[in-house]
């Protein structure tokens, strides 16, 4: 028996002994699977996240972005329900309002690819209508039961630092607050005016005051698809513009000593009339807009909303109203930059909107830097030969000194202070005139037709067969000799008599 | 006879087979229900892996393993946390398995290891959905418990293996994620272990810090969550490294000094700003007692209020400086926090400090910590921009440091102020190591990045580093002639 006992216990010990080896090479077999599968699905990691960026540096992306020479291709994509809400959205605000002004943001995904072989992907993505009240209006084509049978072109907005309903200090928040594409937080679309077979005209106009030292957006061309749920729709051929906001002035204007930026104003004939710097605005037409209220603003402060008194464009439209004072030039060189205005005023007479400050009260910014108010225009669809022509051969007849504004509205010069008090002042008509001839110089033109020819012909290499082949809507037919006016002959004639009258101006 | 025996032989046999059965199935049925508590132990050695892990040279990897209920669970408390007092601040830890690897072919995991999101401004959902329902990961900062006991009663044997147990040396260990400010990475990558580096270098006591990529594994899915800080913590486990204990073995008193309730200045409006965090309450301090709290309960805070009130009186400090606080030690960190340009600091901002009482003296030691605002990148007080290369050598924002404005009115203070300045700016702060280090990491981690399409920022560049170093540099040394003509 106690043999037994023996045997047994034996046994016992043997498999105890046993039975740890097993325990701690169980632990090792665990620590090392562990490690394998580790390794080998790292390397299935890649694609798998959403919203990649390129890795590319950011400033290359915005060089790109607005580089000609790379063909730019936007998929939009929305959710059918999505698409449906902005349509709703839009048509409610014009129940409300009579405009489809409507700003709500909807969700979008975008897309991005170019000829460099970049490609950006970015989920949630803010996506708006943008135009103003003649110019916007729903990217369908309804009959009148209300079904919607095609689809229209119609500017828009991407926003890629929008929050939508997230909460503040949310994850979603302030991932999405910090976002930027591009270098940008925000980018315009807007389509090519479709009677213009020149199609390249707004963005040479802003190359042309850029080239003059005037400070504009940056701007280029690309095609865009919409991509409702798997439906796509080829939308045409779009104008890119840099936005003029925060982000822009700090890229070209930088910061304040403090920190800060300037106030930057949006200056636009809206509802409380033309936007002609006159003392006699109304108190609602200065402000912050908000597009809830059905309206907008004459004078919209786009930057410290928050904390902007509005001084900054208070005084400065009182001096420049002021013209009782001993030394009013000296005030105006005080408060306004006075040299990149007159370049504006030299080459926008040569670009031919009739829709910008000088003929019309609308369509620039004003940006406090410090201290003085800085002219930037924006929106010249209406140039060089196309578009609304109430001088008549589009203003090939306008003398560069004495011309009156396009709409008798306004009534005569001197209800612009800001052009008439300016070139009252014979040193500044001096130096406009002087820029006129030197923008005009045929040796050396910056007001140049081979600039134009060469954008129309490039952007046409990289556009016109695929706008045509893919069915697109917009325009796609390019011509710079079909539309309202010949290019060349515009650009001949405005240059030649511009030049020869600032000549005579200078000698007289 | 012979039959007798086979019978025996027969009988011991089926006996054994029998037992040996039965034990087999025991512990099978033991090892599915009742994992081996060795599991949870960690027998490696620790001052080895704690210098692999502080190894800048070192390539290494943490995957961060979830159950797929534990992740939700950690997401679930962050929002419930978030829908109730705005802020992700929830510190409940959530059960995970760690699994470090490093170049130096070191590969081990760590189970049932305790994991928290950290940090207010930098404490992020990991996963959110976006408005088509798509799995958004987001990167955030976070703590590893190496000594968490999550439920375990204490008197279980997983309760006693977990209290003490440690990894790399350490009890906790913590991750920062590289943030973004004002849009823009920090795209140098290295700075804020640099900083630290730069801070050990000039003989401060701090953190040890290195880098590392972070995975994320949820069940079998594994998402890259980029590269990461890894940032040794102020704790016990500090105390005990850097400090010496009384007979009993206890530390004095440790306060994490930060602008949560009210700017940490060391002035005398401290009223309301002294406390120990209840954080299931989202009650923080401005400065936080972080350890002696006896168990919550402590009311008083004796040693930083003695320091707070004998810091009012000017003429008291002036005398007894050197028994109130390690005079050379704060004004090394001056010297060299000026050159790194935190103005992100007590200096600059009365944020982002400890303050160890020795448990003898009561004696102050000035610890600072997060220092991702540095070398020419970051939220800055600097209004011109310019990230503080141009600041005097002596000058606060503002003076309301009260400490740095004590320190300041002694001449003796000042002259060794500037002789440590210049020291380091010669001898130490500068952008050739700085590059150095930065090409060493990138070469390390920047292809994983990419190829892998981790989270954050993936590309490596130097930004405006060599301006910063240089022109730092420069300044300080042109200010130290002027001031010595």
């Amino acid at each position: 028996m106690a043999k037994k006992a023996f045997l047994l216990s034996m046994f016992l010990v043997l498999f105890f002994i046993t039975g740890c080896d097993f325990l701690s090479q169980s632990t090792n077999t665990t620590e090392t699977s562990t490690l394998t599968s580790t390794t080998t699905t790292s390397a299935t990691t890649s694609g798998e996240l959403t919203d990649s960026t390129t890795l590319e540096e950011v400033d290359q992306s915005y060089i790109n972005l607005f580089d000609d020479q790379v063909y730019k291709k936007f998929v939009i994509h929305f959710s059918e329900s999505n698409f449906l809400k902005l349509i709703n959205d839009m048509e409610n605000y014009y129940d409300e309002f009579g405009t489809y002004r409507d700003n709500t943001i909807q969700e979008v995904d975008i897309e991005y690819t170019d000829s460099l072989g970049n490609i950006i992907v970015l989920n949630e993505v803010g996506f708006r209508t943008k135009g103003n009240i003649f110019s916007r209006d729903l990217p369908v084509i309804k009959d009148n039961s209300g079904n919607i049978i095609g689809y229209q072109q119609v500017s828009f907005q991407l926003e890629f630092n929008d929050t939508f309903d997230y909460l503040e200090n949310s994850t979603q928040y302030k991932e999405l607050k910090e976002r930027r594409a591009f270098d940008l937080e925000q980018l315009n679309f807007k389509y090519v005016n479709p009677g213009d077979s020149g199609i390249v005209t707004e963005s040479i106009a802003y190359d042309l005051y850029r080239e003059a030292g005037v400070l504009t957006s940056a701007t280029s061309y690309a095609i865009i698809y919409f991509d409702i749920e798997g439906t796509e729709v080829p939308y045409g051929l779009f104008l890119l513009q840099e936005p003029i906001d925060d982000v822009f002035v700090k890229r070209y204007f930088g910061r304040d000593q403090d920190g800060t930026v300037g106030d930057l104003y949006k200056c636009v004939w809206q509802n409380f009339g033309p936007a002609n710097l006159k003392d006699d605005y109304m108190p609602i037409a200065l402000g912050v807009s908000d597009y809830n209220d059905g309206y907008r603003k004459t004078y919209q402060l786009k930057t410290n909303k928050d904390t902007s008194n509005f001084s900054s464009f208070i005084t400065f439209v009182d001096r420049l109203n002021d013209t009782s004072v001993i030394n009013y030039q000296n005030i105006l060189e005080q408060y306004i930059d006075i040299d990149s205005l007159l370049r504006a005023y030299a080459m926008g007479f040569l670009i031919g909107s009739p829709d910008d400050y000088r003929s019309d009260a609308n369509n620039y910014y004003l940006y406090f830097y410090e201290g003085k108010a800085v002219y930037i225009p924006f929106d010249m669809d209406q140039s060089m030969g196309y578009g609304w022509d109430p001088y008549g051969n589009h203003g090939l007849n306008l003398d560069v000194l004495n011309y009156p504004p396009a709409q008798s509205y306004i009534g005569d010069q001197s209800n612009l202070p800001m052009a008439y008090n300016v070139l009252e002042i014979s040193e500044f008509e001096e130096t406009y005139l002087t820029y006129l001839i030197e923008f005009t110089n045929p040796t050396n033109p910056v007001f140049d037709i081979t600039k134009y020819i060469e954008k129309f012909n490039l952007i046409k290499q990289l556009y016109e067969t695929e706008l045509n082949a893919e069915n697109h809507l917009g325009i796609t037919y390019f011509s710079t000799t079909s539309r309202n006016m010949d290019i060349s002959d515009y650009y001949e004639q405005k240059s030649e008599w511009a030049r020869e009258r600032a000549i005579y101006y200078i000698n007289d | 006879m012979s039959g007798l025996v086979m019978k025996r032989i027969i009988l011991i046999f089926l006996l054994v087979a029998s037992i040996a059965t039965l034990s087999y199935y025991q512990f099978v049925y033991a090892n599915d229900d009742e994992p081996s508590i060795e599991r949870l132990m960690n027998n490696r050695k620790q001052k080895r892996d704690y210098d692999n892990l502080f190894d800048d040279h070192l390539y290494k990897s943490f995957t961060i393993e979830f159950s797929e209920v534990e992740f939700q669970s950690l997401l679930d408390s962050m929002q419930a946390y978030f829908d109730l007092y705005g802020t992700y601040q929830d510190n409940t830890m959530h059960k995970v398995t760690l699994t470090y690897n490093d170049g130096e072919d070191n590969s081990f995991s760590i189970e049932e290891v305790g994991f928290r999101t950290k940090s207010n401004t930098s404490r992020n959902l990991p996963l959110t959905y976006d408005w088509r329902d798509r799995e958004v990961y987001h990167q955030t900062s976070f703590q590893l418990q190496f000594d968490a006991t999550f439920d375990y009663p204490n008197n279980s044997n997983e309760y006693e293996i977990l209290k003490s147990r440690e990894a790399f040396n350490l009890s906790q260990l913590n991750f920062e994620f590289c943030k973004t400010f004002d849009s823009e990475f920090d795209e140098a990558m290295i700075s804020e272990a640099y900083s630290y580096y730069l801070y050990e270098q000039a003989g401060v006591m701090v953190s040890n810090a290195s880098y590392g990529v972070v995975y994320f594994k949820i069940e079998e899915t594994l998402i890259g969550f980029g590269f990461y800080t890894i940032i040794e913590p102020i704790d016990n486990e500090f105390l005990k490294k850097n400090f010496s204990s009384d007979l009993l073995g206890d530390y004095g008193d440790l306060y994490k000094c930060t602008d949560t309730s009210g700017p940490a200045d060391l002035g005398m409006a401290y009223e309301g700003l002294i406390g120990i965090n209840e954080n299931e309450l989202n009650e923080r301090y401005s400065y936080s007692l972080k350890n002696n709290t006896l168990g919550g309960s402590r009311t008083h805070f004796d040693s930083l209020t003695n320091l707070i009130e004998v810091l009012d009186n000017s003429s008291y400090f002036s005398l007894h400086q050197d028994e109130i606080i390690d005079v050379d030690h704060f004004i090394r960190a001056l010297a060299i926090g000026f050159l790194i340009g935190n103005t992100d600091d007590y200096r600059y901002n009365y944020n982002n400090f400890y303050l160890y009482f020795n448990v003898y003296t009561n004696k102050a030691v000035f610890i600072p910590f997060d220092l991702d605002n540095s070398l020419g990148f970051g939220k800055h007080q600097d209004l011109t921009f310019m990230y503080g290369v141009n600041y005097p050598l002596q000058a606060s924002t503002d003076q309301f440091a009260v400490l740095v404005n004590r320190i300041f009115e002694n001449d003796e203070n000042i002259t060794l102020y500037h002789m440590y300045l210049e020291d380091f700016a010669t001898n130490l702060f500068t952008f050739e190591a700085f590059n150095e280090e930065f090409l060493i990491v990138k070469s390390l981690y920047q292809d994983v990045l990419i190829n892998e399409n981790h989270l954050g920022n993936q590309v490596f560049s130097l930004r405006n580093s060599e301006w910063y170093f240089n022109t730092k540099r420069e300044n300080v040394l042109a200010f130290l002639e002027l001031e010595s003509d």
